[in-house]
């Protein structure tokens, strides 16, 4: 029994000068978790250039109550892929985008479009002034007639900013209509809009009057195609081809019911509301005009334009080109009727035209901007999600140093408390 | 479709209903030989409401001494500046007669000034084809009026675009007849009158 006490003696004084050494090894060891560099705003760049030049690896803790410029935005991102561990966070920070895309109008013009994450101002300036003052959530869209350089929108946070695309070069525009006042004002209107306009106007059956050279629809040549009845049914097929390679139709009035352009059509079971107002009104002018409205709409059509509840103007994509179908069989009385007469007629028909036809954007080739336009997206790819990641380096094995301890003075006293009991040294 | 109406301008000062069957054998000449969608019937606009401008085309016509209200002047103006075209017939076909001398003065003073419209103008192919200009009318050789041939019409243009058009050789008298005595006739003399509707509606 003595002989096994002195063992477990030896054990235990062994043990617990193990462990002595290993808490030795513990305190001594060099590396274990880092503190973290932090830095807001204006100190960031200073924060990056530390962790840059000293090599250390320590985390980064950035806050913005800005989007950074995009060097140090690039600069941060460039230090996460490297491995420095990132977190941030930008409270006031939310999601913008802007864009501005020309006007399919022979008179120029941009449209500019602005969304908004959540609630806020924005100030609209490009080089030559201030555009627009807006406010609210989603989307806003302002019309230009004329933009100069790049669009910027001031927002709380962050600036965008869009670069003006190349303008448009429009093609002409087919009209297919019998004689009539509507096709008459409709070229009437296309002109004063700037559109080179040809036409096939049927008189009599085998004899039409044409304007400029009414060929057939063809994608290089004609930017859309109107059709105001039926008379435009013997090009039907041709109509199709023209749409499906990527050309725009607009089927106005009686060209709507059509059966051979049925489809191509956004819309059928279309009726024919005529209105019991003999002149036009003079608020809304349009209510005196008679219209053909469908009763379904196509599986992927959408409703661009509506009165009442019914729709005047419904679009579809087919193939790679656009059909609209609009409602008014008579929007000559607008031009010769209404309050502006002339300039109504003329939106009428231009915003038509700009939904319809076929204008592709030749793009400038210029370095990539898009971190520009939406600014707050880019800092997200380049930083990761707001947050950022813990530190996941392995540091080895963090053991508890108290507990060994005194688990090592346990062992010890238990010892010397073993040769006392027994009566040695 | 909106189908064609054939319009006859009211006006205070004449007599501005002077050849009420012309407007049926023009309808039915429309209806006969083109495609265009006529309304069966014609309709009287007065030249100082609003209902003119319904009717982008507006005949008038008389042999009374012509004088516009303020009112009718407005309109004549503002549908001139739409896209409307008036055509005028002196039923007199007398250029020292009151109906062409105050007429004219009318429209002068109103739209601009008249001008000989030439020959070989657009309108006179616009449907059948007129190789020498406006088709004389019998009316022109009977001895009545100035006794004179009128070798052009007259016309105000604005914006490039014709909006008045003016007439010296009594259509009205030519076309207002009978529609049972167009059978008897070799020549259909209404003819010049679908051209004077296609052109105003396809130009």
């Amino acid at each position: 029994m003595s002989r096994f006490r002195r063992v477990l003696e030896h054990a235990a004084r062994v043990v617990a000068l193990l462990l002595l050494l290993v808490l030795l090894y513990e305190v001594l060891r060099p590396g274990g978790a880092p503190s973290a560099r932090s830095a807001s705003d204006q100190a960031v760049p200073g924060a990056l250039r530390s962790a840059t030049l000293d090599g250390e690896g320590r985390p980064l803790e950035l806050r913005f109550s800005r989007v950074p410029d995009p060097a140090t935005r690039d600069w941060a991102g460039a230090l996460r892929r490297a491995g420095v561990p990132l977190r941030w966070d930008g409270e006031r920070l939310a999601g913008a985008v802007i864009t501005v895309e020309p006007l399919v109008d022979p008179r120029g013009g941009h449209e500019v479009r602005v969304w908004r994450e959540v609630e806020s101002p924005a100030v609209m300036r490009d080089d030559a002034g201030e555009l627009a003052r807006v406010d609210g959530a989603g989307v806003t869209v302002l019309t230009a007639p004329a933009v100069h350089g790049s669009v910027v929108a001031e927002l709380p946070g962050q600036r965008l900013r869009a670069h003006v695309q190349d303008p448009l070069q429009p093609k002409a525009v087919l009209v297919l209509a019998r004689a009539g006042w509507e096709a008459r004002f409709l070229l009437r209107s296309l002109e004063e809009l700037g559109w080179s306009a040809h036409a096939r106007l049927v008189v009599a059956p085998g004899l039409s009057v044409v304007q400029g050279t009414p060929t057939t629809p063809d994608t290089a040549r004609h930017a859309a195609v109107i059709v105001l009845d039926t008379t435009g049914a013997s090009q039907a097929a041709a109509i199709a081809r023209y749409v499906r390679a990527g050309g725009g139709l607009i089927m106005a009035g009686e060209a709507s019911a059509a059966n051979a352009f049925s489809a191509l059509a956004p819309g059928t079971g279309m009726r024919r509301f005529v209105s019991a107002r003999e002149l036009l009104p003079d608020e809304r002018p349009e209510d005196g005009l008679t219209r053909w409205s469908p009763m379904r709409l196509h599986a992927y059509a959408a409703t661009l334009g509506m009165q009442g509840d019914a729709p005047v103007i419904s679009a579809r994509r087919v193939g790679a080109g656009r059909v609209l179908q609009a409602a008014y069989e008579d929007s000559w009385r607008l031009r010769m009727e209404a309050g502006d007469g002339p300039e109504l007629h003329r939106q009428w028909w231009a915003q038509l035209l700009s939904a319809a036809a076929n204008a592709p954007v030749t793009h400038r080739a210029r370095a990539a901007t898009w971190g520009e336009h939406a600014p707050y997206a880019a800092m997200l790819d380049a930083l990761g999600m707001p947050g950022g990641e813990r530190d996941t380096r392995l540091q080895g094995v963090r053991l508890p140093r108290l507990p060994l301890f005194i688990a090592a003075l346990a062992l010890l006293l238990c010892e010397w408390f073993s040769r006392r009991l027994r009566g040695a040294a | 479709m909106s189908e064609f109406v054939f319009a006859t301008a009211m006006y205070e000062s004449g007599d501005w209903d002077s050849a009420p069957l012309l407007p049926a054998n023009l309808i039915d000449s429309i209806a006969r030989y083109t495609a265009i969608p006529v309304a069966p019937s014609g309709v009287n606009v007065p030249l100082a409401s609003a209902q003119l401008f319904r009717y982008p085309f507006v005949w008038l016509t008389g042999h009374l001494p012509v004088r516009f209200t303020d009112a009718e002047r407005r309109n004549l103006v503002a549908y001139c500046r739409r896209g409307g075209l008036l055509f005028v017939d002196d039923h007199n076909h007398d250029i020292d007669g009151a109906f062409h001398r105050t007429a004219s003065e009318e429209i002068t003073r109103t739209v601009g000034p008249l001008r000989e419209l030439p020959n070989d103008h657009a309108l006179y192919s616009a449907f059948f084809h007129f190789r020498d200009g406006p088709p004389t009318t019998s009316h022109e050789l009977n001895g009545w009026g100035d006794n004179m041939v009128h070798e052009h019409l007259l016309h105000v243009q604005a914006a490039g675009r014709i909006v008045v058009l003016y007439s010296n050789k009594d259509y009205s008298s030519e076309w207002d007849f009978h529609p049972d005595s167009k059978r008897f006739m070799s020549v259909d003399p209404t003819r010049f009158g679908v051209n004077l509707v296609v052109y105003a509606l396809t130009r």
